[in-house]
């Protein structure tokens, strides 16, 4: 496979080009030694790698200028002192190294994102050993997780912000899991290539017209309160002229939200939000505006469908689909995929 | 909890303190002043968030304590200067330390000060203090990288603990293995070791006294095989042969070019690991003959000298020749040489000596006559002479003084026999020492510098002419301690007098004598020795660099087995354990349990196709399924399975 270029790259001068090459390439090579990873993934010894840092490296020249003058005033002391922390940072290199080795990644997932905002990268990091891991990050091009513990025998979770600039599938390529525990000396790392996409859906347009036919403003708050209720559709935040008893009682009393049920079979503000009534927007901004009242529709606890070119998708309520509705402009002109966000 | 950069910053200042106070010692107050003031600002600043110095204000204070370190030491360079410099540094690098790496680079410079420290002194207490001094600065360098929260004090301290227990053996088979090569490569700055005290190269009235006040050890003997009785324990130093009137001076100082030297008794052959002093000498047992080093020379005077300086711990192997005869002919001008005096200085002393070399008509017995009377008059062998301060110091102690130390009787003697066309010159060096019975090694101290003269005679060459002995011959039998008069004592004499601070101090100098033979000594000849006892004699350092990596990659491998023992999980169930191997054998015997299969099945499926195992399979599967899924196993029933699994024979 081709190393994908960023623009930013591409622009950018032959140096910075021949340096993106240069740590491309051993990362391919680990792709293709490594193949894709169904999960969990054991991090095992083979697949951890290891180099110094910088600092590890200062270390080392600093032990040689050590040994040059144990050697040259051919003081035992100074060489003790001068093997005492070579040895300090051989041991620190193994550490490193097992400090990662034999954990186990499971639990990868891209949640959704907002084009130009961020995607959020979960993954659950297992420590199957007696002792007690250091300062385990997660990192995918520069952006890392925030360092965890993890105690033997137990696991926690990593997750870090990934960057969406553009509506689509954001494919993963690869995530590092990272180590610099005891010292800083040595960074150890693992490659995962996990079969893992989220979906960017487009940027909510900030001054949208109003949909055709009645805006989600008309129906709120209105509900019948002797009809529809055979068709339970979800839960939404409680809004002032809710009444008493559509409120989830015991779903509110299990968090500090005050819920309120939804059903599919409200007659009120059926609305369907339509490409084609927005003529003249180029399709991006059509997209986005289409966003907006998919998100103004569902907060409003409206009923709605979506109609785009070569895709209906039917009236209906929830967070479900929502996120069928916004997948489907996400992934325009491409139908709406499984969106498995 | 307390802010994480001030648990952090508190981790590394107490671990710069640890390196910094034998450092300190030797550093002017002010520097250390200045450390300590910097390290508890920044300490309160971050306790009350205070705002760091701005950039130009801290290059001017590095600028200052760069001018005041120049102006204290007047240099830059050599490992004093070195060290105040270090530590102003630290003080600066404290006063900025905001992040990581800043506590980077603390530790950095705490590793360094442990180094110069190490050049500049090596006692006993130096390795015990460097192990603890690097487990603290790692521990602080540990706590200042974390990217979570800082670490208990016990569980950072059994992290440091728990890889200093594999850096330990690394860094002693390294120490231990890494070919050692003699003398340095390039001149480096002098280590400075300023204030060293020891032998000069000169000697007026009052200078070897001065040295006798000082209990330091000036170097240690091992003899392999008896030791040498007190008498001909003379440790050879600087030779004196340039004589102004009231001092003696070195002359030059070339190699001998033949050997003129004849060897005659029994060799002495000893190892000894000398002080560092700041001089070139080589304190040899008189008269050395072979010497293990190619660093070092013989003069024409049998004084033996290094190129450079002892700057540092060196020990040397040597052999001599205690009734060895040296030199066989002198030269005319050197006859010349020394017999020179001043002119016009101590005239009476002239006077006497003509006046004796005419009753006793030869060189002999001129000699024997000075000492007779030496002996016989009333001269008084004294720490506390009168002082000599007229132009004629001989005549004034000859003819009014008569109380001296060994100084005032070898120049004396000097003159007196130069005066009678005697050849003669004055060597100083030690005489004696202390052996110590702990250790069973000879212990040569300030306290026993002699000097003493040496005469040419015909037809018998240098000899030996110690007129100390004459007036106080204890000095030479037992050593000063019993020569002195009642009154007068040595430096640490009190000490000597309590029988249990006695053992006590001849244990402390055993251990010294120890650690200064086989830690601060473990060089190339150490080394050799060393691997000859292992059986290796003659390794080169191929073989070296072989075996360092053999034992490191060694303890490397246990320590990767042991992080991984603990990475991984606690294993399987030690019930599962013997039923899979017991699984094991019957798939050997053709019987293979399916992944599907349930252990009653496969019992079933066996007891079916092999009747006569029936029991003993169906004994095997009940214990297995009652401990891994009965409640509570039972540590007797796990005993019963592993000896039917190990006793079952399909």
């Amino acid at each position: 496979m081709p190393p994908s270029r960023s623009p930013e790259a591409a622009a950018a001068g032959f140096p910075a080009r021949l340096a993106a090459r240069i740590r491309h390439w051993p990362r391919e090579w680990a792709r293709r030694r490594q193949g894709p990873d169904p999960e969990p993934v054991a991090l095992h010894r083979r697949r951890v790698y290891i180099l110094p840092t910088a600092l590890g490296a200062g270390f080392g020249l600093s032990l040689f200028g050590m040994l040059l003058a144990a050697m040259n005033y051919n003081n035992s002391m100074a060489f003790a002192l001068t093997f005492l922390l070579a040895g300090l940072g051989l041991v620190a290199m193994h550490w490193s190294h097992q400090n990662l080795t034999d954990s186990v990644v499971r639990g990868l997932h891209l949640g959704p994102a907002f084009a130009g905002g961020t995607a959020r990268l979960e993954m659950v990091l297992e420590n199957p050993g007696r002792g007690r891991r250091y300062d385990l990050e997660a990192a995918v091009d520069g952006t890392r997780s925030a360092p965890a513990d993890i105690p033997g025998g137990r696991s926690a979770r990593l997750a870090l912000e990934l960057p969406a600039p553009r509506r689509g599938r954001l494919r993963l390529e690869r995530v590092k899991v990272t180590t610099d525990f005891p010292f800083g000396l040595f960074r150890a790392w693992a490659w995962l290539h996990p079969d893992c996409t989220g979906v960017v859906y487009p940027a909510p347009a900030t001054h949208p017209p109003s949909p055709p036919g009645g805006g989600p403003e008309e129906a709120a708050g209105r509900w019948d309160e002797n009809r529809g209720e055979d068709d339970f559709a979800g839960l939404r935040s409680f809004r002032p002229g809710d009444s008493p008893r559509r409120v989830a009682w015991k779903a509110a009393a299990r968090g500090d939200e005050l819920l309120v049920k939804q059903f599919a079979g409200s007659p009120r503000g059926a609305a369907w939000l339509d490409w084609e009534s927005l003529p003249g927007v180029a399709p991006e901004g059509r997209l986005s505006i289409l966003c907006r009242w998919v998100l103004d529709a569902h907060a409003g606890g409206e009923r709605f469908g979506l109609r785009l070119p070569g895709t209906e998708i039917p009236p209906g309520l929830g967070t479900a689909h929502r996120h069928r509705c916004l997948a489907a402009l996400a992934l325009f002109p491409g139908g709406d995929g499984p969106a498995d966000g | 909890m307390a802010d994480p950069l001030v648990l952090r910053l508190g981790w590394m200042l107490l671990a710069l303190a640890a390196a910094v106070v034998p450092v300190a010692m030797r550093l002017p107050p002010w520097i250390t002043g200045v450390f300590l003031a910097a390290a508890a600002w920044r300490y309160m600043a971050a306790r009350r968030g205070w705002d760091l110095p701005g950039r130009w204000l801290r290059l001017a204070l590095a600028l200052g304590l760069v001018a005041g370190v120049l102006y204290s030491y007047r240099t830059l360079n050599g490992l004093e200067a070195g060290s105040a410099l270090l530590v102003a540094m630290g003080a600066m690098k404290i006063l900025e330390t905001r992040a990581r790496r800043d506590i980077q680079v603390l530790a950095f410079i705490g590793y360094f000060l442990v180094l110069t420290q190490l050049l500049y002194d090596q006692p006993v207490w130096s390795l015990p203090w460097l192990v603890l001094t690097v487990a603290a600065i790692t521990l602080a360098l540990l706590q200042g990288v974390r990217h979570g929260p800082p670490l208990s004090a016990s569980e950072g301290m059994g992290l440091v603990g728990r890889m200093l227990a594999f850096a330990v053996p690394v860094a002693l088979v390294m120490w231990v293995l890494f070919p050692r090569v003699p003398g340095p490569f390039w001149a480096l700055p002098s280590t400075g070791a300023s204030g060293l005290t020891g032998l000069d190269d000169e000697m007026s009235p009052g200078t070897v006294t001065r040295l006798i006040q000082s209990d330091e050890v000036a170097f240690r003997v091992s003899f392999e095989g008896e030791v040498p009785t007190n008498a001909l324990l003379y440790w050879r130093g600087p030779v004196l042969e340039r004589f102004d009137g009231i001092t003696w001076r070195d002359g030059e100082r070339w190699p001998l070019r033949t050997p003129a030297m004849r060897l005659q008794g029994e060799p002495v052959r000893y190892r000894m690991v000398i002080e560092p002093n700041g001089r070139p000498w080589i304190l040899a047992l008189e008269y050395p003959a072979r010497w293990g080093d190619g660093d070092i020379l013989l003069t024409h005077e049998f004084q033996l000298v290094t190129r450079q300086p002892l700057e540092n711990l060196r020990a040397i192997d040597l052999v001599s020749f205690p009734f060895a005869v040296p030199e066989t002919a002198l030269g005319e001008g050197t006859r010349l040489r020394l017999t020179r005096l001043p002119g016009g200085r101590n005239p009476r002393t002239v006077e006497l000596a003509r006046e004796l070399m005419r009753t006793a008509g030869s060189d002999a017995a001129f000699v024997n006559t000075v000492l007779a009377r030496f002996r016989n008059q009333d001269f008084v062998y004294t720490l506390q002479p009168p002082p000599l301060a007229g132009a004629h110091p001989v005549d004034e102690f000859l003819f009014r003084t008569r109380r001296g130390f060994c100084e005032h009787y070898a120049s004396a003697f000097t003159v007196l026999a130069r005066a009678a066309g005697i050849p003669a010159r004055v060597v100083t060096g030690y005489q004696g020492g202390e052996l110590n019975p702990v250790s069973n090694r000879v212990v040569v101290r300030q306290s026993d510098a002699h000097a003493w003269s040496e005469v040419w005679l015909d037809g018998q060459g240098w000899t030996r002419v110690d007129a100390t002995g004459a007036v106080a011959p204890n000095r030479v039998e037992l050593g000063i301690a019993e020569a002195l008069p009642a009154g007068e004592a040595l430096p640490g004499a009190v000490l000597r007098g309590v029988p249990l601070l006695e053992r006590l101090r001849q244990n402390w100098d055993a251990l010294n004598t120890l650690w200064t033979d086989w830690v601060l000594g473990y060089g190339p000849e150490r080394q050799r020795a060393f691997l000859d006892w292992m059986g290796l004699p003659g390794a080169d350092w191929r073989a070296l660099v072989l075996g360092l990596t053999l034992f490191v990659a060694a303890v490397m491998a246990s320590l990767a087995a042991w992080l991984a023992w603990q990475s991984r999980g606690p294993g399987a169930d030690p019930a599962l354990r013997a039923y899979r191997r017991f699984c094991a054998k019957l798939a050997a015997a053709g019987l293979t349990r399916g992944p599907a299969e349930g252990p009653r099945d496969f019992a079933g499926r066996v007891a079916a196709a092999r009747p006569e195992l029936a029991v003993a399979v169906a004994g095997i599967t009940d214990e297995y399924l009652a401990l891994r899924y009965g409640p509570e196993p039972d540590p007797a029933r796990l005993r019963v399975l592993r000896q039917s699994v190990s006793s079952f024979r399909p």
